[in-house]
């Protein structure tokens, strides 16, 4: 596919600015653009964010969207023609630009950090990619050998196998259900065709955020983005699916027993989508129960000898999803009294109790929004999940968000949230 | 970003100036405390009952008068040394400051808390006894160097029996020995926030001792193959290294970097084991090496990290080996000698992307033993090698013939796969 030549003029309509973040969609091909400058570093960071993830894929077919973003670091068309490796992997093997991707369950994005005078190279292979990719066994066979070897990195982690049990458990209906890698035997079982069939419904300018920040004006941001993905025709993306999961009629559980000696006790709890203002109001008082030293479980567990560790949180998923909150039992202690004990405390919670621990977790979430926009990388990845829950408008909103929440609301969205019959409880037992 | 590096008597002062930036970060670490087992697991529980609580602050009170401000601080020990870490946002910075002024002159130091964190440490290093990765790399070290040697890490369990019999007294007497001992402080953030900082710098305790350098001592015959079996894990972790007998001062240091980042740039996709051994032969997920330990005067170690499932156990120890005999016996080519000159120059540019990354850069070189003038200079040096003294450098110091291979993991099978690697 030929570039066509440089145009001065872009076809880019502005479609917001938030802070110092602007936002554009080009009038020809549908693609988003995302622009933020950092004057003086001599750094831009491109991060091109696809609207497909795990949730858009069928039964039998899980982990696609992840094994396909392994696949574009393999040759495309053009590639081939040069008679050279992946272009993505060159920049990383010769410029020692830093790149990767990750996938998650709304969506895929691909990263690349470099010196702000690569910025046509690392533009022209994210063109490339994102409509030339050549899928073959060649490259295919060793790349899903090297994912189930991540399966496998991951698997080996009591918290994680725990956690894919409890979603598969919690949730009945929608494609939160299972883990972004996907199921071990769906993995052996991948074609080359199933993901042909895979890129090409989902891969498109229309389906495309790209984000260009660091040491770049917005005029040549948008110029060099016409340049290089104007002349790209948008394909029709099927209409995303919506699951809705059936109301949760009681208690559920599930138990994992393999030889060690790490035991966890987790609870699966229900919350909104972001950016609801029900999703804030679960984060929050998640963080208030297990954020850290200064959280409510920390204390009552940790600080006594009976937990080693207490974790968990919400995903800033589009729809309603499953939060996962984690204990590390102490030696000697049994899964069923801390059960119990835990279920109780909430129960018993009052206002008064959590009254202390939120205006600190405020301010403290206020000025996390603030370190992570710290640098054009960082930037990226905290503009990635807004724009994947097509949120981008709250960006650097954190404060208003965070200002409604009291006590009274964290007492009451924790009791909601811990509501016997809508949970679902996970022991993972050492053998 | 303006970065200036000063040393006066004990303190090595650093400071990186970011114009308007909003937030300020701190780090004040202290020199290297002699090693021993037991040193560990004081160092350890100081981490946690310095925050305790201090002056009018009980340890609840403390913690939230931190997350009031915004800000948020760590005590960590790592490398054999202390180090306290302050973020916080500008406006708050000066409330911050004389919160951390009392935790390090007033700390409460209650034996309640002292039994408390006693029990927490347990717990935490209770878990790290199945942390195979970790494992790995201390036995590694173990084999590579005698007991009581700066770089002979300590297992989880040893620190455990240490941490047993730990009194409170015994932590006193470290806080008050930390804080006579010369450190290094780095901040980052705006003029004023530096300038604040640096004024507060001024009442800390002053440094009343000098510290003798690090020990380091290698074995004489270090083991050819470690293996620890870890029944809970799925995977064997992998640690293979050496000693190197030389500094990052000594003449040898750039070329031998440089060398080995060409065979495993940590990080990414550009080493040579990323291409082979996971890339062509899916054996693993990641595979990298660098060096480890090493100051501008005290000399190091090198070190490969990777994991592979146990029934591609053998297979990658013996893919990651041919390739470390490969650029011994025929060196790097013209290609990755080019590459990885740009690589290494753009690795430099990209570690300054943000005022954190370069605060902890900066704060890096300096513990190093580097001022910052003499890193830009080290770097040069790194990026302008010869392809020949690369090659020189690899040939001499990653010989495949007096390494060690530490694994740590499920041995019910891998330790027959495991045992042809114990002779070279």
């Amino acid at each position: 596919m030929s570039k066509s030549p440089k145009k001065t003029n872009t076809l880019f309509k502005r479609l917001g600015t938030y802070g110092n973040i602007s936002h554009f969609e080009h009038t020809g091909n549908g693609m988003r653009l995302i622009h933020s400058p950092f004057t003086g570093t001599g750094v831009i960071t491109t991060n091109i964010v696809y609207r497909v993830g795990s949730r858009d894929e069928k039964t039998g077919e899980t982990g696609l969207a992840h094994m396909l973003e392994h696949m574009l670091f393999k040759p495309t068309k053009q590639d081939l023609e040069r008679k050279s490796e992946a272009a993505a992997m060159r920049f990383d093997r010769e410029v020692g630009a830093i790149l990767n991707a990750n996938t998650w369950k709304d969506r895929t994005c691909y990263y690349f950090s470099y010196p702000k005078q690569h910025l046509a190279r690392a533009l022209t292979i994210e063109a490339e990619r994102m409509v030339d990719l050549v899928l073959s066994d060649t490259e295919f066979l060793p790349e899903r050998s090297n994912v189930l070897s991540e399966f496998d990195m991951y698997n080996s982690r009591p918290d994680f196998t725990l956690s894919v049990a409890l979603s598969a458990t919690a949730l009945y209906n929608h494609p939160y259900r299972h883990e972004t890698i996907g199921w071990r035997e769906d993995i052996e079982d991948y074609t080359v065709e199933k993901l042909h069939a895979f890129y090409k419904k989902h891969y498109s300018p229309s389906n495309a955020t790209l984000m260009l920040l660091g040491d770049i004006s917005e005029t040549e941001a948008l110029a060099s983005a016409e340049e290089h993905f104007g002349h790209l025709t948008a394909t029709k993306i099927p209409t995303r699916q919506y699951a809705r999961e059936p109301k949760q009629l009681g208690l559920r559980r599930v138990v994992i027993e393999r030889p060690g000696t790490e035991n966890l006790l987790a609870f699966a709890v229900k919350h909104a989508g972001f950016p609801s203002a029900e999703w804030y109001n679960a984060s929050f008082s998640l963080a208030v129960l297990v954020n850290g030293q200064e959280s409510l479980l920390h204390k009552l567990l940790v600080d006594t000898g009976l937990a080693s560790q207490v974790s968990g949180g919400t995903e800033p998923t589009q729809d309603a999803n499953v939060a996962l909150l984690s204990i590390s039992l102490a030696p000697k202690v049994t899964h069923e009294t801390i059960e119990k004990k835990v279920l109780a405390y909430i129960a018993a919670l009052d206002k008064k109790t959590i009254a202390p621990y939120v205006e600190p977790l405020r301010q403290k979430m206020i000025v996390d929004d603030i370190y992570a926009r710290d640098g054009s990388l960082n930037l990226a990845h905290q503009l990635t999940e807004l724009v994947a829950a097509d949120a981008l408008s709250e960006y650097g909103c954190i404060k208003d968000r965070l200002a409604t929440i009291t006590p009274e609301v964290v007492l009451k969205t924790l009791h909601q949230l811990f509501t016997v019959e809508q949970l679902t409880i996970g022991y993972y037992r050492s053998i | 970003m303006h970065i200036t590096t000063q040393t006066s008597g004990t303190l090595q002062l650093n400071s990186i100036v970011k114009p308007n930036a909003d937030l300020v970060e701190l780090h004040i670490a202290t020199a290297l405390l002699a090693h021993s087992a037991r040193t560990t697991a004081l160092c350890l529980l100081y981490t946690d009952w310095l925050l305790s609580g201090a002056g009018k602050y009980t340890r609840e009170t403390f913690v939230r008068a931190f997350s009031l401000l915004g800000a948020e601080l760590t005590v960590s020990s790592s490398g054999g040394r202390i180090t306290l870490s302050l973020s916080c946002p500008q406006e708050h910075l000066s409330q911050a400051l004389k919160l951390l002024e009392m935790v390090i002159k007033k700390p409460t130091f209650s034996k309640t808390e002292f039994t408390r964190a006693k029990k927490t440490l347990s717990n935490v290093l209770t878990r790290e006894l199945d942390n195979a990765a970790a494992i790995a790399h201390i036995s590694l070290t173990e084999t590579l160097y005698e007991e009581g040697s700066h770089h002979h890490l300590t297992h989880p369990k040893i620190v455990l029996s240490q941490l047993a019999s730990t009194k409170p007294a015994e932590v006193l007497k470290l806080h008050t020995y930390i804080w006579s001992l010369p450190r290094t402080i780095t901040v980052g953030g705006s003029a004023e926030a530096v300038a604040a900082t640096e004024k507060f710098i001024k009442t800390l305790p002053k440094s009343t001792v000098t510290v003798p350098p690090a020990k380091i001592v290698a074995t004489a015959k270090p083991k050819r193959l470690v293996t620890t079996d870890i029944a809970s894990k799925q995977n064997i972790e992998v640690a293979i290294g050496s000693t190197l007998p030389f500094a990052l001062f000594d003449a040898e240091a750039p070329a031998f970097i440089f060398g080995l980042a060409v065979l495993g740039k940590w990080g990414g996709f550009a080493g040579r084991l990323m291409s082979t051994v996971r890339e062509k032969e899916g054996l693993t997920y990641n595979i990298y090496a660098r060096t480890e330990g090493q100051s501008k005067v005290s000399p190091g170690y090198w070190r490969i990290r990777t994991f592979f499932a146990p029934n591609d156990v053998a297979k990658g120890i013996t893919s990651t080996l041919r390739e470390i005999t490969l650029i011994c016996t025929q060196g790097i080519t013209d290609t990755e000698y080019k590459n990885f000159i740009e690589i290494l120059r753009s690795e430099e540019t990209l570690r300054q992307d943000s005022l954190v990354s370069t605060t902890n850069l900066v704060h890096a070189v300096r513990l190093l033993g580097f001022t910052w003038e003499e890193y830009q200079s080290f770097r040069s040096t790194l990026t302008s090698v010869s392809k020949e003294s690369v090659e020189t450098a690899l040939k001499t110091f990653l010989d495949p013939n007096t390494l060690t291979i530490s694994a740590a993991g499920p041995m019910t099978t891998a330790k027959k796969a495991l045992a042809q690697f114990a002779k070279k």
